[in-house]
């Protein structure tokens, strides 16, 4: 087109003709559900099947239904490997659609399909229509099934997994906590990393707020499986507070357990260092963190944990984490003026700063002692610096 | 992905024809154009009408997504057309949660004209085939093949005088007809009614078509003496686009219906929402849009 001969652009709306979206063409599904109805043989009825799918019209759901149930009733005589393939394709095809059409009415007969079946592939194939017609009351089901896969029972793990993957397509889409208990623990499970990665893909879906499950899960897990749970509540979409609640529950696990195994400890290490962060990042304010932040400054298991538990308190602000943070500047003050240098004084910078930070006056007594404790003029530098934090309250 | 989606789809895209179209008032200049003089009167010789260039948007399926009533996906279609934006070479079905690949369907032309589908699995393994052979572009036979490329059944068209299609029959693989269906016209484009028929070629089912201002307004189901298996009712805006179709059985209680949504300036559905008989929402199918422009010179 020549543009230089545009003058002006105007747009029409012409009715009709391509506006009609889809219409279904009846006669086509009628014909289709005929031809299978006369079909006498599984390799005839799977050919017409794929015709009368292929239409797209949500009035076949009856006929599926009836179809999929006959093919149950019929499973027993099945002779031939060809005729066992070609049910098993039929069976599969059948299931698809009534999971396409969110036929919430098939529910029993999928089921019914699932527990006939023999192959893992339709077995997961049904599973996973349970969740698109979002069969809600097969969720307590699927769900102790998972259970079961989870704890790897006797058999063939390459068809349990099958299976398992099917169980996690359905219960991302029937949701519930005890769902998501058992969607957790498979993406944790003993899976390969393909199984475990779905049930992974699956969990955010599951659940805008799975604190309270995860919480479940940090009081009765192993450490491996604490730090994980934390960290999937962290990147849930929960509400705030509940991150911090689950946040301070992953620390005072971290600091209940103890143990003689390295690999535990670093494991319960990196839990708890992770649940200072969060308090970090989430700002927390609650007066919950304050005991369990305490005990990991005393214990002392790690300076940047302990540096980082300080940050902390001193995010948190309140008197009474004003007087815990003054506690220790006190015991650092009083060392200080005994003598007792300390070759790394991070901790007492950090104790000055987080005090500066908590912007609250009872810092001021401890902080103006600093002057007088024989600190170096860099220390008297940085005190004062946190009593102007305070005075601009 | 169906059948009639993709024939719809592929229709939208070798017709040509449009539902929204941009328009350009064109100077006098214009009629320079000599492919203009040769295909209308002159400006010369009609002095009276105006040459104008519009620009024709149209529109071809992207991305259909299928979701729950809540908005949750479940799965999604993505649409590959030629570098030109007119014929669909490919509809890939994914899983919204794990965007594994379901299904695929690839399509090949001859000119304009599907020759071939192939239906392929998730791991892009040949699940069947169809094979399309055409007279004056017209289709004329369908041959359908399974995975291991065995026929499985073959389909053929037959038309009147005027293109209408006034029969197709099934045949199966040895060549026996197993059904078949007649198409009778009364002046409109569409049939008024269809026949089906059983292998033995007795009557089995009678669908009688009744059309309002050209548009389908009811399909009635019925038995070849006279007995109501079931109605559709379609019903339009006053623009004459579909807003739904309901299904009634041959008490008249509703069996499920749909509705679809359009954007106010726009002939394609942005939604399309499955109901079932008590309206209650079972699925929505989101539909995403890209545009091709045509320009093409009028008189007015």
């Amino acid at each position: 087109m020549n543009r230089n001969s545009i003058k002006k652009v105007w747009f029409v709306v012409l009715a009709g003709f391509l506006a009609v979206p889809v219409l279904w063409a009846g006669e086509a599904s009628e014909m289709w559900k005929r031809l299978y109805q006369r079909s006498t043989s599984l390799e005839q009825k799977l050919a017409v099947m794929q015709n009368l799918l292929e239409q797209d019209d949500p009035s076949v759901v009856p006929t599926l239904i009836e179809s999929l149930t006959e093919l149950v009733v019929g499973s027993k005589n099945l002779r031939s490997s060809t005729e066992k393939e070609n049910w098993t394709q039929l069976c599969r095809l059948i299931i698809q659609a009534l999971g396409n059409f969110k036929a919430t009415e098939s529910a029993n007969a999928i089921f019914q399909c699932f527990e006939a079946a023999e192959s893992p592939i339709l077995k997961s194939e049904a599973l996973t229509a349970m969740g698109k017609i979002r069969a809600t009351e097969y969720t307590e089901r699927i769900t102790l099934l998972l259970r079961d896969l989870n704890l790897k029972p006797e058999g063939d793990a390459i068809s349990q997994e099958i299976v398992a993957y099917g169980c996690i397509n359905a219960l991302e889409k029937l949701k519930g906590n005890q769902a998501y208990k058992q969607v957790f623990l498979a993406s944790r499970g003993w899976y390969s990393k393909r199984i475990k990665d779905r049930a992974s893909a699956a969990l955010p879906l599951m659940s805008e707020d799975p604190t309270e499950v995860l919480a479940e899960l940090l009081r009765e897990s192993p450490p491996e499986m604490k730090l994980q749970a934390l960290q999937t509540g962290l990147t849930s979409s929960a509400p705030q507070e509940k991150k911090i609640s689950l946040a301070v529950l992953a620390l005072e696990q971290g600091l209940l357990e103890q143990t003689g195994d390295v690999r535990q400890q670093v494991q319960l290490g990196s839990l708890r260092s992770n649940a200072i962060n969060a308090l970090i990042n989430l700002q927390s304010k609650f007066p919950a963190s304050l005991a369990p932040l305490r005990k990991v400054i005393e214990l002392n298991y790690d300076v940047n944990e302990r540096l980082n538990a300080v940050i902390a308190l001193g995010i948190n602000g309140s008197d009474e984490a004003t007087k815990i943070l003054s506690t220790f500047l006190d015991q650092q003050n009083q060392r200080q003026l005994r003598g007792t240098q300390e070759a790394d004084n991070r901790f007492t910078i950090a104790l000055i700063r987080a005090l500066g930070m908590t912007k609250n006056p009872l810092a001021r007594p401890v902080l103006q002692a600093v002057e007088y404790s024989n600190y170096t003029p860099a220390m008297v530098k940085i005190s004062k610096e946190a009593l102007q934090q305070i005075e601009q309250k | 992905m169906n059948k009639h989606k993709s024939w719809y789809r592929i229709g939208i895209g070798l017709s040509g024809i449009v539902l929204l179209l941009a328009g350009c008032a064109s100077t006098p200049s214009l009629a320079k154009d000599g492919k203009q003089e040769a295909s209308t009167p002159s400006a010369a010789s009609q002095p009276e009408k105006k040459a104008k260039t519009i620009i024709l948007r149209i529109p071809r399926v992207t991305k259909e997504s299928a979701q729950f009533p809540d908005g949750t996906e479940d799965e999604y279609t993505l649409y590959t057309y030629s570098p030109d934006g007119k014929l669909l070479l490919k509809e890939e079905l994914y899983d919204a949660a794990s965007k594994d690949l379901l299904e695929s369907r690839e399509y090949h032309y001859q000119g304009d004209l599907v020759i071939e589908k192939r239906i392929l699995d998730g791991q892009k393994k040949l699940k069947s085939r169809r094979v399309y052979r055409y007279t004056s572009g017209l289709l004329t036979e369908e041959s359908q093949f399974d995975k291991e490329n065995v026929l499985q059944a073959r389909l053929t068209y037959q038309y009147d005088a005027q293109n209408r299609k006034i029969e197709w029959k099934t045949l199966d693989a040895s060549g026996s007809v197993v059904g078949m269906s007649k198409y009778y016209y009364n002046g409109e484009k569409a049939p008024i009614r269809t026949e089906l028929y059983g292998a033995g070629g007795n009557l089995e089912l009678v669908i009688s078509t009744t059309y309002t201002e050209g548009k389908k307004a009811r399909e009635v189901f019925a038995t070849p003496d006279g007995k109501v298996e079931k109605e559709v009712v379609y019903r339009y805006d006053e623009k004459g686009r579909l807003l739904g179709q309901t299904e009634y059985s041959s008490t008249k209680a509703k069996l499920g219906s749909v509705a679809y949504e359009y954007p106010a300036d726009a002939s394609v559905p942005s939604r399309e929402i499955r109901l079932d008989g008590r309206d209650k929402p079972r699925k929505v199918v989101v539909f995403e849009y890209a545009y091709r422009e045509e320009s093409k010179v009028i008189y007015e």
